[in-house]
């Protein structure tokens, strides 16, 4: 390799290797996790999916950063204007490109928990080195083509989802695997066609320098900044109007979420459509798409939150403003976390309404319903947290990103990370757990432990659910003021323009230790309940 | 050598340049032997195009004000003495037009304005003798 | 000079970009080791124009020459003789003032490397620090010495000062007359596109002037300052029936008149001594002033 070649090679891999390192974390570290839950095959069975999702959500999104950096750093004119043929700029891209998507394959095949059913079996290349394939071929001629990194890498998703639901129509997946196989192939192809397309698309792309999406935003955007600036002699109606001009703008900030969507609300559609026309087809169900979608959404607007003001430079405007900082902030969190939860709710809500008598399947025995209506409510009081949750989790780590794609990908090391911690205190917690159920049940006097038509049962059961309901309010307690401490946080960051790693360390251990004591707190807290009911 | 360019003269750049060249030669800021300043230094600092100064220079040389020798720059040449007197008194009747101009004006009479002259030099005598005695 | 082949050659360049940036049927034509001067206001095309040149937007019609060749079709030719500084530098923030140096030199054939000492030094640049530490001036002087080394026959140079202190601002001049022009200096061609003319002044041997997309003023340098003369009258009392077409108004009161004249200021002059004024004096304008002048008049006149 020349040295020439060499500098130009070097600088692309350091665009993406920090990334790529992260997302490979991330994978290995929900491998591991897979592996613990041996003993409960329906829990592994979503992790497993949560698995690949993080594997090709990662590699589309590191993907992205190819062409997406350019964007960012603005030199995307400075490249073209250098006396090198585009042809090789592309090339090397595409090059260092291709060997970091192969390298995150072969370190979700080697790691991959998925059992060796015959389905999964068919679905390895579809799931593994399908994100591979597409990040070559799809995700940069998509960036390109739209001038946006994060729309380039969700957008590509669209084409191997929308290819397996159409083959599945014909070639139903409880009949064998041929959708699937025709998913794997279909990719390819669509894949090759990606790439010769953006061959051209590159070649004659132009680029006038105003591409950083801060420049091409509307004024309107940063209007309510400057509209925000009252005259001291407020009256309550000037103020109504703040707000609701902070809300739109908020809004519009999240309009890449809502695309996304409208996307998958058009793919599910489309399902309902197919499901209606010929019964037997079962389809994926679209619960298993809505959950995924849900925690998708979360992140993605949560990423965005902060991200996207700062890489718009709005952000010294907004500061200088006459309003105590925490109301602005209050709204973007509050309008964030409803689109998020709205959203992820919304979906599944308006598909049980078009869906209400499910789908069902013709058997000899008569008409079985697949998935009752039942579920979506179980789905949506736990489903409603853990989205809030990765929410307030992606607005953190949006404040300290200087935009939403490097946000967006700092959400995969940074779950990596949860998830370690998590999986290395699940023991100590369970054990304190059980240490608490142990101690309510010792004070029960021993006469009554083998007497079960004893009346004083009631009493204590009473008594059981007393202390359960309030050490449940304990938690929801500790866990909201855990949630508004993490966005005291973001908020601090994303007042103050200044960001930096002794930053993050000091908030990163400042939460670790509000979690350490907020458990203990609750622990503590829940013997002192029960000793009081007692 | 100072120079003075003037945008506002209406007189192209490289013109003002021989003119000044050609005045500081006459007057004796600049003798027989002096050396030029190179094209590139004076260039930039009169954030100048370097054309102008060389148009300058050659300009200069055609007239025989000054001779450029290959690899150690130009020199004001010796037959530039001659141009000295013509200049000279060229500078000083710009001069004396100007404050003919500014006697109509104010409306001083001719008369007047020699007697002032006269007095003006006898004063800057004294004071020259004085400076050079004390 | 017109003999030889230019080296940017437009004739009737169309190209419409976003809302206001629009070239509308321009034509130019700049010979080798001139100091080119392209002035405009904000949105007259400018940018636009010099996109195409660089083949980062494609003309909707009108062709664009450099160096004689097609900058679209013959890419590489082209840019490999020519260095382009933006008015928004883009560096990636990771790599420090050595490493995108190194980076930029990879592209190049040709880098002079006495020449980027020489102005590292000047600039006194921090070659260990990362270009997301470097302040706007250093940006632009980093901009400057990545475009000066390669030793281009064409350096193209797009609002390169706005925004920068005053000292910044000389230092980049002075190099581009000294560093830049130094190898071959008529070969070296400059192209400026910029604002602040004042700056540019002794610098630009001809020019041209961009109005809402199309050409409205070419001309010598040296022969503007000449033609373009304010002429400047003080009467004892204003005279009736002063006759001042082919003149521009500029101010009047109560005894005075100031008027600019477009290459016929020695007619103006002895029109007005004919009414014998008490004071009458004339200036030639700069380019700055030519060029708002011109402005106005092209603007009041669409």
């Amino acid at each position: 390799m020349t040295s020439a070649l060499y500098v130009q090679t070097r600088k692309e891999a350091r665009a993406l290797l920090p990334w790529a390192a992260g997302v490979a974390l991330a994978t290995v570290v929900m491998a591991i996790f897979v592996g613990r839950y041996d003993r409960f095959p329906n829990f592994r069975h979503e992790l497993e999916v949560w698995f690949v999702v993080i594997h090709a959500a990662g590699v589309l999104a590191v993907a992205a950063l190819s062409l997406g950096h350019e964007l960012t750093h603005g030199t995307l004119p400075a490249l073209l204007v250098q006396p090198v043929a585009r042809r090789r700029v592309l090339g090397t891209k595409l090059a260092v490109l291709a060997v970091v998507a192969v390298t995150l394959g072969l370190v979700a095949t080697l790691t991959a928990p998925v059992r060796f059913t015959a389905t999964a079996a068919a679905a390895r290349p579809l799931l593994i080195w399908g994100p591979a394939v597409m990040a070559v071929g799809l995700v940069p001629l998509l960036t390109l083509l739209t001038r946006r990194p994060m729309a380039g890498a969700i957008f590509a998703v669209m084409i191997p989802g929308a290819i397996v639901s159409v083959a599945e129509r014909f070639y139903p997946l409880r009949d064998g695997v041929q959708a699937l196989t025709i998913g794997w192939y279909g990719t390819l192809i669509a894949s090759a066609c990606g790439l010769i397309a953006l061959a051209y698309a590159f070649a004659g792309a132009e680029a006038a320098g105003d591409e950083r999406a801060g420049r091409r935003s509307s004024p309107a955007l940063r209007q309510p900044a400057l509209a925000n600036v009252a005259p001291a002699t407020q009256s309550a109606r000037k103020k109504q109007n703040w707000m609701w001009l902070t809300v739109k703008k908020e809004l519009r900030l999240q309009q890449l979420t809502l695309a996304v969507t409208a996307l998958f609300a058009v793919a599910c559609g489309i399902m309902v459509v197919l499901q209606r026309m010929d019964p037997p087809y079962a389809g994926q169900g679209v619960g298993a798409i809505a959950a995924l979608h849900g925690i998708f959404i979360a992140i993605i607007a949560g990423s965005r939150a902060s991200a996207e003001e700062r890489h718009m430079g709005v952000l010294a405007t907004q500061a200088l403003q006459p309003k105590p900082g925490w109301r602005p902030w209050t709204i973007k969190v509050a309008v964030t976390l409803a689109i998020a939860v709205g959203l992820a709710v919304a979906l599944p809500a308006l598909f049980r309404v078009v869906d209400a008598d499910a789908v069902t399947k013709v058997t000899e025995s008569g008409v079985v319903s697949l998935h009752p209506a039942q579920d979506w409510f179980e789905l949506e009081s736990e489903f409603f947290a853990a989205v809030a949750l990765v929410g307030i989790a992606a607005i953190y780590v949006s404040s300290l990103s200087s935009n939403s794609l490097w946000a967006l990908l700092s959400c995969f090391p940074v779950a990596g990370v949860l998830l370690l911690l998590f999986g290395g205190l699940e023991r100590t917690l369970w054990s304190l757990r059980r240490a608490l159920q142990v101690d309510h049940l010792s004070t029960i006097p021993s006469a009554m432990r083998t007497n079960f038509r004893d009346p004083g049962w009631r009493v204590w059961e009473q008594k059981f659910l007393l202390a359960r309901n309030v050490q449940d309010y304990l938690f929801i307690a500790l866990f909201l003021s855990f949630s508004l401490f993490v966005l005291y946080l973001a908020h601090r960051n994303h007042r103050t323009l200044e960001r930096g790693r002794k930053r993050i360390a000091f908030q990163s251990g400042l939460m670790a230790a509000s979690l350490v004591i907020a458990t203990a707190a609750y622990f503590g807290a829940a013997h002192l309940v029960w000793a009081v009911i007692r | 050598m100072r120079f003075q360019l003037n945008y506002k003269s209406g007189k192209p750049v490289y013109l003002q340049l021989v003119d000044q060249i050609k005045a500081a030669v006459a007057s004796g800021a600049a003798q027989a032997g002096d050396a030029l300043p190179s094209i590139r230094p004076l260039a930039e600092e009169l954030r100048v195009n370097r054309n102008t100064i060389a148009k300058a220079y050659a300009e200069l040389e055609s007239q025989g004000v000054i001779e450029t020798s290959a690899g150690k720059g130009s020199f004001v040449s010796g037959a530039a003495t001659a141009l000295r007197k013509d200049a000279r008194v060229r500078l000083l009747t710009e001069e004396i037009d100007q404050a003919v101009v500014q006697a109509h004006h104010l409306q001083v009479a001719k008369t007047e304005f020699l007697r002032l002259a006269e007095e003006r030099f006898e004063s800057f005598e004294k004071r020259r003798l004085r400076a050079s005695n004390g | 000079m017109s003999s030889e082949n230019p080296v940017i050659d437009i004739n009737n360049l169309v190209r419409r970009y976003g809302r206001t940036d629009a070239v509308d049927g321009l034509s130019l034509r700049v010979a080798p080791g001139r100091c080119y001067g392209f002035f405009g206001r904000n949105g007259a095309g400018k940018t636009t124009t010099i996109k195409c040149l660089l083949n980062l937007l494609r003309p909707s019609s009108g062709s664009v020459r450099v160096f004689g060749l097609d900058p679209a079709r013959e890419e590489v030719a082209v840019k490999s003789r020519l260095s382009y500084v933006p008015d928004q530098v883009g560096f990636y923030p990771w790599m420090t003032v050595r490493e995108t140096l190194e980076y930029l030199a990879s592209f190049r054939t040709r880098w002079n490397r006495e020449t980027e000492r020489a102005l590292l030094d000047r600039f006194r640049l921090p070659e260990g620090h990362k270009t997301s530490h470097l302040s706007k001036g250093q940006r632009t002087q980093l901009a400057l010495v990545a475009a000066i080394s390669p030793e281009p026959d064409l350096l193209v140079l797009d609002e390169p000062t706005s925004g920068l202190d005053p000292i910044v601002r000389r230092e980049f001049i002075q190099t581009v007359i000294g560093a830049y022009q130094e190898g071959a200096p008529g070969q070296r061609t400059v192209f400026i596109s910029t604002h602040l003319i004042s700056e540019f002044e002794g610098l630009i041997d001809e020019f041209t002037i961009i109005d809402q997309g199309k050409e409205v003023l070419t001309l010598g340098a040296d022969a503007a300052r000449a033609r373009y003369q304010k002429v400047y009258a003080r009467f004892h009392a204003l005279p009736a029936g002063l006759d001042l077409s082919g003149a521009k108004l500029l101010r009047q009161r109560a005894r005075e008149i100031e008027v600019v004249g477009n290459g016929n200021a020695t007619e103006i002059v002895s029109r007005l001594n004919s009414h014998s004024p008490e004071a009458i004096e004339t200036e030639a304008l700069t380019l700055e002033e030519i060029f708002v002048t011109t402005v106005q008049n092209a603007g009041a006149q669409a």
